[in-house]
């Protein structure tokens, strides 16, 4: 009888575990397939020379920005060059180094290497404004059209988010690091949600990070052994010589995707995905190494092949075990 | 001074190959060769840096329209494994990114890749400018980036 009671007991706590709804991007993935989708620019034509940055847009139209010809192209869903802005030069619009792209509803936000500030375009890839800016900015992501979040770069290690307005005006700020450790070692990746929760992939650390929208640390992870970069004298500064995370993107489902660099098995090729509780889900290998990848809003990946003059968008296929 | 002698040679005969096998802008060059001859022997790497390659293109301006279209060539050089199936790719790549270079910064010259890799002896650390002058085909070479002094020396040397 006390067996019977046991073994009921154990049945309907199976059940009862079993049977509790799944969280959003839970559960251990397996293989990841990549289905080519689309593959802009070869080696015969001239529709990219070496793409820099890219995002693409609701419709499903891609914009790149080319740093072999200082420019700011936009695609249509089929790959087709709808039009070409830029040019080289300092005047409204031109570049000199076009390099970070992110987009809004109706705004293209432009990053010059070598330029203070972010250049605003329509759709249209018309020049509105500059945001300007007395600092140089190291990253950026577009919030919405009044709001963008931006990291300046820092040879201190005081970090902090900056959330901007079109006229460069500070809306809020939060800091992520406080401490100040080596130089540099506070650069970051970020990739920000619907929800205002901000993700963190320090560029030169092992360290993957999550806040929620007032500045809280929610996790920390460390997905290489917490592996120490290399580091170099330069004009007296002991500065980092490898890149350990590249690139922090979040699909619709609210998975994070986190590029490797140079510690990771396959350099510039590794991503891992993360949950939104920071477990780590599984790792999956691009054929090429890319500089950065980007999720469309229809969970497209993109990444770089041949070098810079080919863009490839793949959809995934995620098994999950 | 002999080895650099023979190079020269050697390199005026390549610049004679050369020189019949273009196509794109052999209109506009003499048939015989002129007496002075200006090579560009241009780094890829230096591609990737912004200060680098604006000393480069600098220089370039400088130089008459006539000039470059007569007497100044282009050949980078980069790294790789010769001869592997790879490498074909990577130099079609790196053909394409400078063909991508030269309209976006009007570059009149023709400029070509160094498959054989005769030119990377001739470099110097980086993008270098070698110049062969006279008969004897002396040879002069400066490694960018470039001096107002060195561009001077150098505008004096070509003639212009």
């Amino acid at each position: 009888m006390k067996i019977k009671n046991c073994t009921l007991f154990i049945v309907v706590l199976g059940l009862m575990i079993g049977c509790q709804p799944q969280k959003k991007g839970e559960g251990k993935l397996g293989q990841v397939e990549l289905e080519e989708v689309l593959s802009i620019g070869s080696i015969d034509d001239d529709a990219i020379f070496m793409w820099s940055g890219v995002a693409a847009d609701d419709d499903g139209n891609i914009y790149v920005t080319d740093m072999m010809d200082y420019s700011l192209k936009k695609f249509d869903p089929s790959g087709r060059l709808l039009k070409k802005a830029g040019g080289k030069g300092e005047g409204p619009g031109e570049f000199l180094a076009p390099l970070a792209l992110s987009c809004s509803l109706e705004r293209i936000y432009v990053k010059d290497q070598y330029e203070p500030g972010i250049m605003v375009f329509d759709k249209d890839l018309n020049f509105l404004r500059k945001i300007p800016s007395r600092r140089y900015i190291s990253g950026f992501k577009a919030i919405s059209d009044e709001c963008i979040a931006v990291t300046y770069l820092s040879v201190l290690t005081k970090g902090s988010i900056y959330f901007i307005n079109e006229a460069g005006q500070v809306l809020r700020k939060f800091n992520y690091m406080t401490k100040d450790k080596n130089v540099m070692m506070g650069q970051v990746n970020m990739e920000i949600d619907a929800d205002n929760n901000v993700y963190l992939a320090y560029t030169f650390q092992d360290r993957i990070e999550k806040y929620d929208g007032e500045g809280n640390k929610i996790w920390t992870r460390n997905l290489l052994d917490r592996k120490k970069v290399e580091k170099k004298m330069v004009r007296g500064l002991n500065l980092p010589a490898q890149i350990i995370y590249k690139t922090i993107v979040q699909d619709s489902l609210g998975r994070l995707y986190v590029l490797g660099g140079g510690l990771s098995k396959n350099k510039g090729r590794d991503v891992y995905v993360l949950n939104q509780e920071g477990e780590h889900l599984t790792t999956f290998t691009l054929a090429e190494d890319s500089h950065l990848i980007y999720f469309d809003s229809r969970d497209n990946l993109y990444a770089r092949a041949n070098s810079g003059i080919t863009l490839k968008k793949f959809k995934l296929h995620l098994k999950t075990i | 001074m002999k080895y650099f002698k023979a190079t020269s040679l050697i390199l005026v005969m390549i610049l004679f190959q050369i020189t019949t096998s273009f196509s794109e802008n052999s209109e506009n060059r003499q048939e015989e060769p002129a007496r002075v001859q200006l090579l560009l022997i241009i780094d890829f790497g230096d591609f990737m840096c912004f200060s680098c390659l604006e000393s480069f293109l600098q220089f370039c301006y400088s130089l008459p329209h006539q000039f470059q279209d007569q007497y100044v060539w282009g050949v980078v050089i980069f790294e790789g494994n010769i001869g592997s199936e790879s490498e074909d790719i990577a130099i079609k790549i790196v053909e394409k990114k400078i063909r991508g270079f030269r309209k976006a910064n009007r570059v009149r010259f023709p400029i070509l890749v160094d498959r054989s890799r005769i030119f990377s002896s001739l470099a110097g650390k980086g993008t270098t400018v070698v110049i062969l002058k006279g008969e004897d085909q002396e040879i002069k070479r400066y490694i960018f980036p470039l001096s107002r002094e060195q561009i001077a020396e150098i505008h004096k040397t070509i003639g212009i």
